[in-house]
């Protein structure tokens, strides 16, 4: 039951390493490259170069990760954590202000997006913290402050850049942590009545521009040249997309720009049109295949840690692409939230990537038993 | 980092537990793929039903960029004769994205420079929060191509459609306008607005040519008489047809906006106006047809007529004893208020009542005018109502009724679309066959030796009749501010087109004596309107009556034919 835990060696590592989430990975980065030259109207710049260059970055930065022995993830948890929350509250101080919200700090090569970040070092401080507590403890709801501080600061902070998409996953992801972490469902049933309680008064601090995005959700149709634009615009391109599509470069609807931010936000609606449904199938189960690996290297970990940090990307990267599809396709209110690995921007592919990197070395380090009192 | 001893310890202590924690692990683990896997499921039947499914339920105004044939393009307006009188062109508009707009400022001052807008208006738009702003509607190819070259990002155009009225303001009040988003909202554009915007297009029974003839002349004499506005229809009798409606001022349809109030709306279906002495038909045939009086009975008219503070007085005073028909003929006010005190209050009331001077103006227009009625109705208002003062109705119904009057009685309905005959119903007959023949005879000697002179027309058979009221301007009649109308016939042998002109404060003018009369200002319109217009509603001139027999089938073309060349002759000076 027991045996000497040692160090492995490089060549030991690398049968452990998951291939087919590399291949995964590797996939939708080039999906991604692919869509960015084409939202460009078929040139590599100004995104798809750029996107090839930070993924292949990220990507060599991932497979370094995944080769850190885990015990040291574990024990840079807090600190990594850390950062991320200074380096979000440092956007509150002196930020750049883009599209009415700051959201970045300017690192000269980079814009970097703390809150992607965040997302990450919740996660991994969420998977330290219950990690280290016992059975007993973990069912006693006053033990859980502590955790829940480390949740609604960054929560709260992200909330006052405003993004309330970010938020939103940053705390359901938080949450799915605590319920794998087996806390009582009573719990949750308190939490999220309160949460319904709260409400109106959540409602009074949203930006205008969030309430009218929720208020035109209910009802796209009734302002379809103004706040219900995107919307319909990506279900009309969604649409003309049909089961086959209309071919790489031969999207209008997107290409016209009758849809703003087609190479961020609404990248998926890109795809769908010139791919169609097949292709979006495609992707989609590429998505959910990466998920499923995930939760796979969670099972078969022998540590609370790992199976913490593993479920835990798995559940951040599966609401990103919830969150994101579910909005283009018009079933939830527009929030700022890229589509992982193929919406331009670093920050979001660099966080995603260094995620897997974490899952890859929990998949590595499968066997490794972690004592909880460190 | 590693403790074994204590590890060994809590494992061997906790083994159970610790069994029962993974197992408990892995079951939340389940339970969140199992959730997740519900919400890929409804993104997933999300995805296929918008694949699938399509567009089809969204607004037609998204739709334009790649599904222009998805939004039904509003149909056209015709007249009789198929001349296209209102149509839709594709156009370009332009619209911005604020946010892609880095030097509103400037957009604006280039914009300004091609496009007639306010810079300040534009940046105004460009410097909003949303992410759709229109800038300009409708630009022609040269204004898009320039604003395409100045080549600023976040604008961009769509493709719209926009109504286009090929004779300018010619129809105007009949066809009405459509708002920027091609809805009508007067007019036939409104009245037929869901047959047009589903793609069906209108035909009316109008003719643009006699349209043409009506408006010209009715112009002419608006400038001449230097009058604040005109009006003029021109129905077949029995079908009530409209063939040409007119009223000046009118508008550009193009951008009804810049019009004034008073040139946007329709003098001939929504103004309701004192008609004057052109009631003098109504009343004097209600009295001949309820056996009140017959033509050849004598009235007093030497002296005003004094009913309580009333004095009735006539315009051209002959101060003698006239029989119905000279009452007539000189449209004696003092003569026409006694046969209306012998026919009395009720009688009169019914009369007007049946020939739809107590209703609505009815037409397919929305555009129609309830009339101004006295109430209460009492013997002195019998008595002015009789000469058209005291009540005010549109020239439409004065056309409708008057068609009545001369069509054997038979009142029809006016109309701008061909209409399916309605079964006669009882109240459509206002009077009897022998009565109208009576009403004719009259009418025609007015234009032949009464007020009605100058309506006659060469080789045409006129009748009809003048009226002059004096205007009601604030509750007081106004001294010298008159509404000259004639209600004209023809051919009288068979009467088939009622032409209504009046003219809205006309002055007088030395070649007219100064007066500003009906038969001085509206009757030379109708006679000018039927001279020019009836060959062209297919009737011959009478002395060439005898031909037509001849020539039968090709009469029309023949007869065209010869008014070429008569109307080439007389035009000369």
């Amino acid at each position: 039951m027991y045996f000497e835990q040692h160090s492995m060696t490089f060549f030991e590592k690398l049968p452990r390493l998951s291939y087919g989430l590399i291949l995964l990975v590797l996939i939708t980065g080039l999906i991604g490259v692919m869509a960015l030259y084409s939202a460009a109207g078929g040139d590599f710049e100004p995104w798809a170069f750029r996107h090839g260059l930070r993924f292949a970055i990220g990507f060599a930065g991932m497979l370094v990760v995944a080769m850190i022995d885990i015990r040291w993830w574990l024990w840079l948890s807090y600190p990594i954590y850390l950062l991320s929350v200074l380096l979000l509250a440092a956007v509150e101080v002196k930020g750049h202000i883009g599209m009415g919200a700051q959201r970045w700090i300017d690192l000269g090569f980079m814009r970097l997006q703390p809150s992607e970040f965040v997302k990450i070092g919740v996660v991994m401080a969420l998977a330290r913290f219950f990690h280290g507590a016992s059975p007993a403890e973990v069912k006693n709801p006053l033990f859980l402050l502590r955790p829940a501080v480390l949740v609604l600061l960054p929560a709260a902070l992200v909330m006052m850049q405003p993004d309330l998409g970010t938020a939103v996953a940053l705390v359901l992801a938080a949450g799915s942590i605590f319920f794998l972490a087996g806390v009582s469902y009573w719990v949750f049933a308190a939490v999220i009545a309160a949460a319904v309680a709260a409400m109106p008064v959540l409602w009074h601090f949203l930006r205008d521009y969030q309430k009218n995005r929720i208020l035109v959700f209910l009802n796209p149709e009734s302002d379809p040249l103004g706040a219900g634009y995107h919307i319909m615009q990506s279900k009309i391109a969604l649409g003309s997309g049909g089961i086959g599509g209309k071919g790489f470069l031969q999207g209008t609807q997107s290409h016209l720009n009758f849809l703003p931010e087609k190479q961020t936000d609404f990248i998926f609606t890109l795809l769908a049109e010139e791919w169609g449904l097949t292709g979006a199938a495609i992707l989609f189960l590429i998505f959910l295949l990466m998920i499923f690996y995930g939760f796979l290297i969670a099972h078969t970990s022998n540590n609370q840690y790992g199976r913490l940090v593993a479920s835990g990307i798995a559940v951040n990267f599966a609401l990103y692409v919830f969150i994101n599809i579910a909005m283009v396709t018009g079933l939830i209110p527009v929030v700022g939230v890229p589509l992982p690995m193929i919406s331009n921007g670093g920050s979001a592919m660099l966080a995603v990537l260094f995620g897997f990197g974490l899952i890859l070395s929990v998949g590595v380090y499968r066997d490794v038993k972690l004592a909880r009192k460190l | 980092m590693e403790h074994g001893t204590s590890e060994k310890q809590s494992y061997a202590a906790l083994d159970g537990a610790h069994h029962a924690f993974l197992q408990q692990a892995h079951l939340r683990m389940a339970m969140v793929t199992c959730v997740l896997m519900l919400g890929f499921a409804a993104i997933a039947w999300r995805l296929t039903s918008l694949s699938l499914i399509g567009v089809h339920s969204l607004p037609a105004v998204l739709q334009g960029g790649t599904h222009a044939g998805a939004q039904m393009r509003r149909a056209e307006i015709l007249d009789r004769n198929g001349e296209v009188l209102a149509t839709t062109l594709a156009m370009a508009s332009l619209y911005a994205d604020p946010s892609l707009v880095p030097n509103p400022e400037e957009v604006a001052r280039d914009l300004a420079g091609i496009l007639p807008v306010d810079p300040a208006a534009i940046e105004r738009l460009l410097t909003r929060p949303g992410r759709f702003v229109w800038l300009y509607r409708h630009l022609t190819p040269q204004q898009q191509q320039a604003v395409n070259d100045l080549g600023h990002p976040g604008l961009d155009f769509r493709r719209e459609y926009r109504r286009i009225y090929p004779q300018g303001a010619l129809f105007s009040h009949i066809l009405g306008y459509t708002d920027h988003d091609t809805h009508g909202i007067s007019g036939l554009e409104k009245q037929y607005d869901a047959l047009l915007s589903g793609g069906t297009p209108l035909k009316t029974v109008l003719d643009m040519r006699v349209q043409n003839i009506l408006r010209r002349e009715l112009a002419d004499a608006v400038a001449y008489f230097n009058a604040a506005g005109g009006n003029g229809i021109v129905m077949q009798i029995d079908s009530g047809e409209i063939r040409a409606m007119v009223s000046l001022p009118d508008f550009d349809p193009h951008h009804p906006a810049r019009a004034e109030d008073a040139a946007r709306f329709n003098r001939n279906t929504a103004g309701v106006f004192e008609m004057g002495s052109t009631f003098k038909i109504f009343s004097i045939a209600a009295a001949l047809e309820r056996g009140a009086v017959t033509p050849e009975d004598i009235f007093d008219a030497t002296h005003p007529l004094q009913r309580g503070r009333f004095r009735i007085h006539d315009f051209h005073p002959r101060r003698r004893k006239m029989t119905v028909g000279e009452i007539f003929l000189h449209s004696s006010n003092i003569g026409t208020a006694l046969i209306a005190e012998k026919l009395g209050t009720e009688e009169l009331r019914e009369f007007y009542r049946k020939s739809g001077f107590l209703t609505r103006a009815a037409i397919d227009l929305p555009e129609r005018a309830a009339p101004l009625v006295p109430r209460p109705w009492r013997e002195i208002n019998t008595l002015t109502a009789s000469y058209g003062h005291g009540m005010a109705v549109t020239p439409l119904h004065v056309a409708v009724a008057a068609a009545g009057i001369v069509n054997d009685g038979m009142m029809p309905q006016a109309s701008l679309t061909p209409q399916p005959r309605l079964p006669q119903r009882a109240t459509e007959r206002i009077v009897s066959p022998h009565i109208s023949a009576i009403m004719r005879e009259f009418m025609e000697e007015t234009t032949q030796s009464g007020t009605g002179r100058n309506a006659a027309a060469e080789g045409y058979r006129v009748g009809g009749k003048t009226g002059t009221a004096e205007k009601v301007v604030d509750g007081r009649y106004k001294k010298g501010a008159v509404y000259s109308s004639f209600v004209g016939f023809f051919p009288m042998d068979n009467p088939q087109y009622v032409v209504v002109v009046s003219l809205d404060e006309p002055k007088g003018r030395p070649e007219t004596h100064g007066y500003a009369t009906g038969g001085w200002t509206a009757a030379p319109v109708v006679g000018k309107v039927i001279a020019q217009s009836a060959p062209f509603l297919g009737i011959l001139p009478a002395h060439e009556a005898g031909e037509q027999q001849l020539y039968g089938s090709l009469s029309r073309y023949v007869a065209a034919q010869r008014f070429t060349h008569y109307a080439a002759d007389t035009t000369q000076p």
